[in-house]
């Protein structure tokens, strides 16, 4: 008995370390020039602004979201984590809006260096990176 | 056609690069395509244009779409659309240039869609909803795009994202009613929506409202040749002789020649004739000729939804009203309701769509009754959609479509199965 409850508490121990390395911790990003701070983006505003249902920031200026390519892990994690949305979901969602001319898909960069770049220098762009990847050219606004 | 050229020109370029997504520069193309086929399980009936052998043409369509941001705040945007039913002839459903005047106000200006229900602005898009084509008992009207403006307003309440739309225009093109070709003139087209989303609910209402002109003409020589030989027919029977009797079937005589004439027409320059007809032989207190007719007689068209799609569930209803002021056409109520559970990659939905077509009131009501012109349906459609990857989806779906009343009289039911595939790129 004591050794059935040793071997699940490994088993367990062993199985949340292999769920959390395989989540990325998604930070989402804005410029350094962006007035916004971490306590006034929370995650709701993050999906509201990424399904082009709001193009504003709390502070009243234009946001823009910009997404990694489809089959990044971090784009599949933000999908997971912010959206709460599959990528056929999110196709289908877009394919609403596209088709009836009301949006167009956000802007979408292929690597971390672009992503932190763009975003570095247009205030108006909100984007996620890895949380590994965070240094001072940017500014964390959530993370996940 | 201009949008033509652009196309053709671009296509050429994609398929010199042997991509199907192009994009170059701000030039962006899009389409998306269904190919499908339906069956009945009955030979004698039609339903939703299928019959009981295969019908592949129905239910597939092409269409292309190009946009091209011209400056910072324009967008020039055309969708062609190739349709099965219509032997594949393309047509523009959408051709517009829009105008991002703030960040929350756009306007739009050229060929556009007509945004009576929920799915109309896409409701050729196979691939945006479950089913493989939209419920007939709602999504039924013979006309979609219309040319014009409209302008929208987004606007936030909290946590309560809305766009607001208005639009207005006119649509002058041959419509398709009861499989027959009429040339039309809908003038001062406008209508108000709004669509608002909060987390994972959405509600949307709309009205829309047109002057139908439809090019159609009683035919006043079968009225007059009726009516002819009803004087004849009364005045032999009062006091027989053989002038009356000569006349009378010299009357009868024209009246078939005048009855072939009448019988080859459409079916809504028939009603026209009918209405004037009836109306006068049962004594109806109704100017037909003035009723009865589709020139510049409004029709509007009313709408709610209330949706629901938290990623493993969704649901939505809605009920739709159209009124007509013509008496050719029967005001309609109809309404579905629809569930849907996702397990992974595949969706299984469930249905229920009805419509009903009201009477007017008093002898306008009697008239449409004795020409019988109302109908009434109800279908139940369960299926099945399977995302095969994020720009594919294979549907499955078996529909009972009962035809309760159809042209006045007892319809039929049937059951109607149908697979499609349903890509965008």
């Amino acid at each position: 008995m004591k050794l059935l409850i040793k071997f699940m508490v490994s088993v367990l121990f062993f199985a949340s370390f292999a769920l959390s390395s395989a989540q990325a911790e998604v930070a989402v990003i804005v410029s350094l020039d962006n007035k916004n701070t971490y306590t006034n983006i929370d995650k709701e505003l993050i999906s509201r602004i990424f399904l082009s249902k709001v193009s504003e920031f709390p502070d009243g200026s234009v946001s823009r979201p910009v997404n990694f390519q489809q089959g990044s892990y971090l784009r599949e994690a933000f999908n997971r984590d912010f959206l709460s949305k599959t990528e056929s979901q999110l196709s289908r969602y877009w394919s609403r809006l596209r088709f009836s001319g009301k949006a167009a898909l956000p802007k979408e960069v292929s690597s971390v260096a672009e992503m932190k770049l763009i975003v570095a220098n247009d205030p108006t762009l909100i984007g996620y990176i890895d949380s590994m990847d965070v240094d001072d050219s940017i500014k964390v606004v959530h993370k996940y | 056609m201009r949008i033509g050229s652009i196309i053709s020109s671009v296509l050429i370029a994609v398929s010199a690069i042997s991509t199907v997504h192009a994009s170059s520069g701000d030039l962006n193309i899009y389409g998306f395509m269904s190919v499908g086929v339906g069956i009945l399980d009955k030979n004698e009936v039609t339903i939703e244009g299928f019959e009981g052998e295969g019908n592949f043409k129905q239910d597939t369509l092409l269409a292309l779409q190009v946009s091209k941001q011209v400056n910072d705040s324009t967008t020039a945007t055309g969708q062609l659309v190739s349709r099965g039913t219509d032997d594949f002839k393309t047509e523009a459903a959408w051709a517009f240039i829009s105008f991002q005047a703030t960040p929350d106000l756009t306007a739009r200006m050229g060929r556009l869609r007509i945004p009576f229900f929920y799915y109309s602005e896409f409701l050729e898009v196979g691939y945006a909803y479950n089913w493989v084509r939209l419920p007939s008992d709602i999504y039924n009207i013979p006309f979609s795009s219309f040319d014009g403006v409209d302008f929208t307003q987004r606007f936030s309440i909290g946590s309560l994202d809305n766009s607001f739309q208005i639009n207005y225009g006119r649509l002058n093109d041959e419509l398709n009613i009861f499989e027959e070709d009429y040339q039309s003139d809908l003038k001062n087209m406008a209508g108000i929506s709004l669509n608002s989303t909060y987390g994972d609910w959405g509600f949307r209402i709309a009205g829309q409202r047109t002057e139908m002109t439809l090019y159609t003409a009683a035919d006043m020589n079968y009225v007059g040749a009726v009516q002819a030989a009803t004087i004849a027919q009364l005045t032999h029977n009062a006091s027989p002789s053989p002038e009356s009797g000569a006349a009378l079937l010299a009357a009868a005589e024209s009246l078939a020649e005048a009855e072939v004439n009448f019988s080859k027409q459409r079916r809504i320059d028939q009603g026209q004739t009918g209405a004037i007809l009836l109306a006068q032989a049962m004594g109806l207190d109704v100017d037909a000729q003035e009723e009865f007719a589709l020139d510049g007689h409004t029709a509007d068209f009313y709408s709610a939804a209330l949706t629901f799609d938290n990623g493993n569930y969704s649901f939505i209803g809605e009920v739709t009203a159209i009124e007509y002021e013509s008496g050719l056409l029967v005001d309609n109520r109809a309404w579905l309701a629809s569930i849907a559970k996702r397990f992974g990659e595949t969706i299984t939905h469930l249905t229920y769509s009805t419509s009903r077509d009201i009477l007017n009131s008093g002898d306008s009501g009697k008239l449409q009754e004795a020409l019988n012109l109302q109908g009434e349906d109800e279908s139940v459609t369960l299926g099945l959609r399977y995302d095969y990857d994020v720009n594919t989806a294979l549907k499955f779906e078996a529909q009972y479509h009962n035809e309760i009343i159809n042209r006045g009289i007892e319809g039929d039911y049937a059951m109607l199965y149908s697979f499609a595939v349903d890509v965008i790129f």
